[in-house]
């Protein structure tokens, strides 16, 4: 008798344990994760909070929020929504755990911006790859600019609906390492390993017959590109 | 007893409250998700209305241009043509439709604006339209008349495209493609000289001289590029400019990958990674000392008469532009750019692909206007720092011989180009210091 009973508190627990972390676009207390540990560092870097950073949401974390909050003239509430989270220049998104702010070291050169662009893509896209097919990648989006057949800026060519996957799952807002900003400045200073090329593809991903059709030009890691 | 009537009652009423829980939740996120929806379509619709107005304007810009005889209003409008073009192929870029369907409208339209641009220069040059410019400028009125009519009916028709692209759609062709209207469902051809021009994409490199060269010989000649003995072949790449593409590992694990024409065995390009971590513009004794290096490597294989033009200064290497100099002019198109590690002094980068395009044999004009005739047509804002001769590109297709003069104007610095022919201001860049070594603009 007493263990049926337990057994159901323990199910109703569970559902509503299930039930709040459902809630999981908003950081309250008792969240955990990648976004809380994002959010303490965020507030620690700012002075206001001065805790551990353990990706725990507990009472020194929510009093933080909530100085925060106030400081910047949002609802007191301890809880990390929409509004608060872009204020604090995060998305909430289990996906990115990075914000897409500029980058802070840029050098005054004219095309930082761009270089920051065409550095998160390469990072998105081909994070993994050997550094020459990072570069290639890179080097494919400004191929597009100079073609006439794309939109003609880097910003236009990147973020044309269905182009490149990672813009649309959000991957292109995570903050890019060291490489993949070395292959976006190389490919900008004309290096360009593609010999010309307008598109790439992972051969084990696609099935799309126009693309396959496309003869391979080379290939460097996981990509096949084509003129 | 109680214990029983009251777990019966607790257990039930959490179950409940969690269930209500997510149902607010579920309704409260699939709002939000339709707002943001509704936004984006919004955004697309936005796009595509006015797509349909500068395509009217731009059609109505075109119906002037082939009935004016006016010298001064074919420039205006072949500027407000340049600007429509423009803004039309910015706004296709927003509007959400597979590569498929809108690539050879995107062509189109890019080159309406660039051929527009080139007629421009031409007639402020003082020449008049061929006859072939007179036809191409009806073909590109007559299109611009059906596309404008296609978009506007679509829109009528509540046609416009709402959806987001996603994945493989990019390259899957609907029925809600842009066709020309000639009877191939071809947009017309321009023929004329830009930078977008189709003579322009299908260029073919003049400086690729030589036979073609077996991979054997092409590895031979990597390997003798460096001082190196490992080169494998990586791949063999079939873009503007076939080649074998190499690839070897250092003793200290970096990787250098080497690229050779097929067609005359020259090295295109090679890249390792620089060991140095230096950063920060050297003095002038330091960016000599580079310069000096880098032009020393280039002579040794086969690079005659380089000079030094820009650098840049990062990431432990400097990256110095080399141009080929004929008789003391620079002849900026025939480019070879060299990465040069700042501790080693080693070369672990070099791009030859500029000098491939454009290297040919060139004999210089006579100078028709001297250097003093040349000077007096500078803005009298500038105040001339020096002095030399240049060829600088005026489209893809041709080039000039140029007094170039670099001045000053306040704190900016500027280079003028005067043609040594005509007398003509060509060309003026701004440059631009950066923390990392100077641009021109």
């Amino acid at each position: 008798m007493r263990k049926r009973v337990i057994a159901i508190i323990v199910i109703a627990a569970t559902v509503l344990l299930l039930a709040s972390s459902a809630f999981g676009a908003t950081l309250r207390y008792g969240s955990r994760g990648k976004d809380v540990t994002t959010l303490q560092t965020k507030l620690k870097r700012w002075g206001y909070y001065s805790g551990n950073v353990d990706g725990i949401f507990g009472p020194q974390t929510q009093s933080a929020v909530k100085s925060f909050q106030k400081k910047n003239g949002l609802a007191v509430d301890g809880m990390v929504g929409p509004a608060t989270a872009k204020a604090l220049g995060m998305t909430l998104s289990g996906s990115s755990s990075g914000s897409s702010s500029g980058s802070s070291g840029s050098s005054g050169s004219v095309n930082s911006s761009d270089l920051n662009l065409l550095a998160r893509l390469v990072y998105g896209e081909a994070r993994g790859e050997p550094y020459k097919g990072q570069v290639a990648v890179a080097a494919v989006v400004l191929n597009r600019v100079k073609s006439a057949s794309f939109p003609n800026s880097i910003a236009g060519v990147i973020y044309q609906s269905g182009a490149f996957s990672v813009v649309a799952d959000g991957q292109i807002n995570l903050t890019p390492n060291e490489n993949a900003y070395n292959a976006a400045r190389d490919a900008l200073n004309g290096w360009d390993p593609t010999n010309g090329c307008l598109y790439y593809y992972n051969p084990d991903k696609t099935s799309n017959k126009w693309m396959l059709s496309k003869p391979i030009a080379l290939r460097i890691g996981k990509h096949a590109f084509c003129r | 007893m109680n214990a029983k009537k009251t777990t019966a009652i607790v257990v039930p009423l959490l179950l409940g409250i969690a269930l209500i829980g997510t149902v607010i939740w579920g309704a409260r996120a699939e709002q939000m998700a339709e707002t943001y929806k509704t936004n984006a379509e919004a955004m697309y619709s936005r796009a595509y209305y006015e797509l349909a107005d500068d395509l009217a304007s731009l059609e109505l810009s075109l119906s002037k241009l082939v009935a004016t005889n006016s010298h001064s209003r074919t420039i205006l409008l072949l500027d407000d043509v340049w600007r429509y073009s423009g803004s039309c192929t910015s706004l296709l870029s927003q509007i959400p439709a597979s590569h498929t369907d809108t690539a050879d409208l995107n062509s189109f339209m890019i080159r309406v604006g660039d051929y527009c641009r080139s007629l421009t220069k031409k007639v402020l040059s003082g020449k008049p339209f061929s006859e072939e410019d007179v036809s191409q400028l009806n073909s590109m009125y007559k299109e611009c008349v059906a596309l404008s009519k296609t978009v506007s009916d679509r829109i009528a028709n509540g046609d416009m495209p709402v959806e987001a692209i996603v994945s493989d759609k990019y390259y899957e062709s609907s029925d809600h493609a842009f066709k020309g209207s000639d009877e191939e469902q071809k947009f017309p051809t321009l023929m004329y000289d830009g930078p977008f021009s189709e003579g322009t994409q299908k260029a073919q490199p003049k400086g690729l001289t030589g036979n073609d060269v077996t991979e054997d010989e092409a590895k031979q000649i990597a390997n003798e590029f460096l001082g190196l003995t490992g080169f494998t072949l990586s791949s063999e790449s079939e873009g503007t400019i076939p080649s074998y593409d190499f690839v070897c590992t250092l003793s200290d694990g970096r990787t250098v990958d080497l690229s050779v024409s097929k067609k005359g065995g020259h090295v295109v390009w090679l890249r390792t990674q620089a060991l140095s971590s230096v950063s920060g513009i050297p003095d002038e004794e330091g960016q000599e000392h580079f310069e000096e290096a880098g032009k020393a490597f280039l002579e040794s294989r086969g690079y005659k008469d380089m000079k030094a033009s820009y650098s840049q200064y990062i990431g432990g290497y400097a990256l110095i532009n080399y141009c080929w100099t004929i008789d003391d002019a620079i002849v900026y198109n025939d480019l070879v750019k060299v990465w040069i590690d700042r501790e080693s002094n080693t070369v672990i980068g070099f791009d030859a692909r500029n000098y491939l395009f454009s290297h040919e044999k060139r004999t210089l004009d006579e100078i028709a206007v001297s250097e003093e005739e040349a000077r007096s047509q500078l803005s009298s804002d500038l105040s001339v720092q020096s002095h030399r001769m240049a060829i600088i590109p005026i489209t893809p297709q041709t080039e000039s011989y140029c007094h170039e003069f670099t001045c000053k104007r306040g704190d900016t610095d500027y280079v003028v180009y005067i043609c040594a022919k005509t007398g003509d201001e060509l060309e003026i860049f701004k440059i631009i210091h950066t923390p990392e070594g100077t641009l021109a603009e």
